[in-house]
């Protein structure tokens, strides 16, 4: 799966490196800053698929990001931490394929910074709840087997009763996640859609079924689950297959459990779109007409968009799904129902 | 005619004899088919040298040959590689224009110096397999020009060992022999892929609507996973040409046929909003929407000649009501 590892020479004898180095013994090359290579090149996305490189490097700058409205749950204030750029998947809407200019992994080691700087905005939002996701750059599980922070931000959790971590994922790598106590602020949140779209289109992903089957694992260990029904994509027959997808959920006693569902329909930059035509002509993505929607980005039509979100919204509650647990995502009417 | 660049005249010498290429001046060889470009050695060489020649001859493609230095152990000396991507750098700094070439094939990198020390060679290793002197300057004049480019590259030997040059030198003209024997190959088998024609008979495409008509049956074909042939099969071609339409109009029938089959809800938002407008037009109000939907003002006009029309108008407009049309574009509706 590797090409190379890239180390930043400062951080050669950290512990958390060293314990990468070790468990994947790939050709090492030493740098002064990650980025004097990483990025520096355009690097076509499709390349990971067989010379993605691995970077380790530390994150400097600014270390949390507030995120745009209609993120997640009105009414409190989310911000994402980047623990990592880019993903071992290979979604074919995903948008870090016109986000970054190379699909090459950094996986950032510098953790403790990352949360004290959590802390310094929590402490700035006193007495109110803040949420902190993990995933906006890459998947939040996918490589927690290697990378062995997520203890870390346990423990914060365990420390700030007000902090709601969220961990956003398509991965079912929940072993290191799983040597954890169960804590109601700290959150594991999956990407699922119906399975015969996933298996098109969500490239390299565990299976909708290993998702679901690793969500209910979660949550017979009580541990906070919730989802992203995001993005929602149109194929025939497709309120069959959400209430296929829904009735599975809720037979695995998942759809009453959810701290929250998302629903999103498909979107894409301009930048992006043109990127997914490229890289997957045959995607049955571009089977449906879409148009440039109010914030310039290409969509379905208004009434193809909300007419799918309100389908599964109210698929959802039929199935269990608390009504105020639902929220619409990025989209201009967006609202908790 | 296909234009081939090269580095050096060594590297070029059993091409010239294979093709029979005549020397016109001691950067250009030709034989009515090929014409052969040294470029010397060096990005800004390859990249001006090039841009010079396609500004004066007319030139269907350009194939970059030449030797490389490998910046990968498993890579075989003495093999050629056809290049995917290509990547350049400056002073050892990777640099952001790049060239994808073809899906299959290795990256290269083009540096701006030679690599003649190891520590030189260990970060473009991250970067590309090979490394040469000339390709990303050829592949920029391509991309200029808008001319077809292929690259493949001799990997002569590893980047940044000693001795490398006297090595070359000795296998020189083996080498050139095995790129000459990979241009005669390509250039073989080289075949223009024909343009696919709609053959409908009583059917007459414009260029534009032939191309939304492709564009259409693939994307059908590609979300119902069926062949485009057998969406063709279930079209109503027969009872179309059966009707008094002009050929052109025949097709355009077809077209919308195949749109609406694409949007589910195409057919639905068109009624709906057309139930909607008509007891209104009836009065002489004429509603405008926003055709892709994303906008949910109306536009009313109307013609008026007395201040009594004006009145009557005023009370029908009193009567308008939006919302069937702001239900419609919530997607309010119920489909399948």
């Amino acid at each position: 799966m590797w090409n190379k590892l890239i180390i930043e020479e400062h951080l050669k004898d950290h512990p958390r490196v060293k314990a990468i180095q070790e468990k994947l013994k790939l050709p090492t090359l030493y740098l002064e800053n990650y980025d004097d290579i990483w990025g520096k090149s355009k690097k076509p996305y499709l390349h990971k698929r067989d010379s993605l490189n691995l970077f380790l490097a530390q994150k400097k700058g600014q270390l949390l990001k507030l995120a745009p409205d209609a993120y997640g749950q009105a009414g409190e204030p989310h911000y994402y931490f980047i623990h990592a750029y880019n993903c071992i998947y290979e979604c074919q809407y995903c948008y870090l394929q016109g986000y970054f200019n190379t699909p090459d992994i950094v996986i950032f080691i510098n953790h403790e910074e990352i949360i004290q700087e959590m802390q310094r905005v929590l402490d700035e939002h006193s007495g109110k709840r803040v949420w902190f996701h993990a995933g906006e750059f890459s998947d939040s599980l996918a490589l927690t087997h290697l990378t062995g922070e997520l203890e870390l931000y346990h423990e914060f959790c365990q420390k700030n009763p007000e902090a709601i971590i969220e961990l956003r994922t398509k991965s079912v790598n929940i072993k290191e996640l799983t040597k954890l106590t169960p804590l109601e602020n700290f959150i594991v949140s999956f990407s699922l859609s119906p399975k015969k779209m996933s298996s098109q289109i969500d490239l390299k992903t565990p299976s909708s079924e290993a998702r679901l089957k690793a969500m209910a694992s979660l949550k017979d260990k009580n541990f906070k689950i919730a989802a992203h029904f995001d993005p929602i994509i149109y194929e025939n027959n497709f309120k069959d297959h959400y209430r296929a997808l829904l009735e599975e959920m809720q037979n695995l006693q998942l759809t009453s459990a959810l701290e929250y569902l998302s629903l999103g329909v498909v979107r894409f930059t301009k930048d992006v779109y043109r990127e997914v035509e490229r890289n997957y002509p045959d995607s049955p993505l571009h089977s449906t007409p879409m148009v440039k929607s109010f914030d310039n980005k290409i969509r379905y039509n208004h009434p193809m968009r909300m007419w799918m979100m309100n389908t599964v919204k109210d698929q959802a509650i039929a199935h269990g799904v608390r009504p105020e647990a639902l929220y619409l995502c990025m989209e201009e009417d967006a609202q908790t129902t | 005619m296909h234009l081939i660049t090269m580095a050096h005249l060594g590297e070029a010498q059993a091409l010239i004899d294979e093709f029979e290429l005549k020397k016109i001046s001691p950067h250009h060889f030709e034989n009515g088919q090929l014409i052969l470009l040294i470029t010397g050695e060096g990005p800004f060489e390859a990249l001006s040298l090039t841009s010079y020649f396609l500004g004066k001859r007319d030139v269907k493609q350009i194939i970059n040959l030449g030797i490389a230095g490998s910046l990968n152990d498993k890579m075989s000396i003495g093999e050629i590689y056809s290049i995917r991507s290509l990547y350049l750098a400056i002073d050892g700094k990777p640099q952001f224009k790049s060239f994808k070439l073809a899906e299959e094939g290795v990256d290269a990198i083009t540096s701006f110096e030679r690599i003649l020390r190891p520590e030189k060679a260990r970060p473009l290793s991250a970067i590309a397999q090979i490394v040469d002197r000339e390709a990303w300057g050829v592949a920029l004049s391509a991309k200029n020009f808008s001319i077809p480019f292929e690259c493949a590259k001799l990997i002569s030997d590893r980047a940044g060992e000693i001795g490398a040059c006297e090595l070359i030198r000795e296998e020189a003209y083996s080498y050139s022999q095995k790129l000459s024997a990979y241009l005669k190959n390509k250039i073989d088998s080289h075949v223009s892929p024909e343009p696919i024609d709609i053959d409908l008979p009583g059917f007459h495409f414009t260029f534009s609507m032939g191309h939304h008509f492709k564009g259409l049956l693939q994307k059908i074909s590609l979300r119902d996973g069926v062949s485009q042939e057998d969406i063709l099969e279930l079209l109503p071609l027969e009872d179309l040409r059966s009707q008094k339409l002009r050929p052109k109009d025949r097709s355009s029938r077809l077209i919308e046929m195949l749109e609406l089959k694409l949007d589910p809800l195409k057919e639905k938002l068109q009624s709906g909003l057309a139930s909607w407008k008509s007891p209104y037009e009836k009065q002489g109000l004429f509603l405008q929407t926003d055709p892709t939907w994303e906008n949910p003002s109306v536009k009313v006009s109307f013609e008026i000649e007395s201040n009594q029309d004006l009145k009557v108008k005023m009370n029908q407009l009193s009567e308008l009501d939006l919302s069937p049309f702001h239900q419609l574009r919530n997607g309010s509706f119920n489909v399948e």
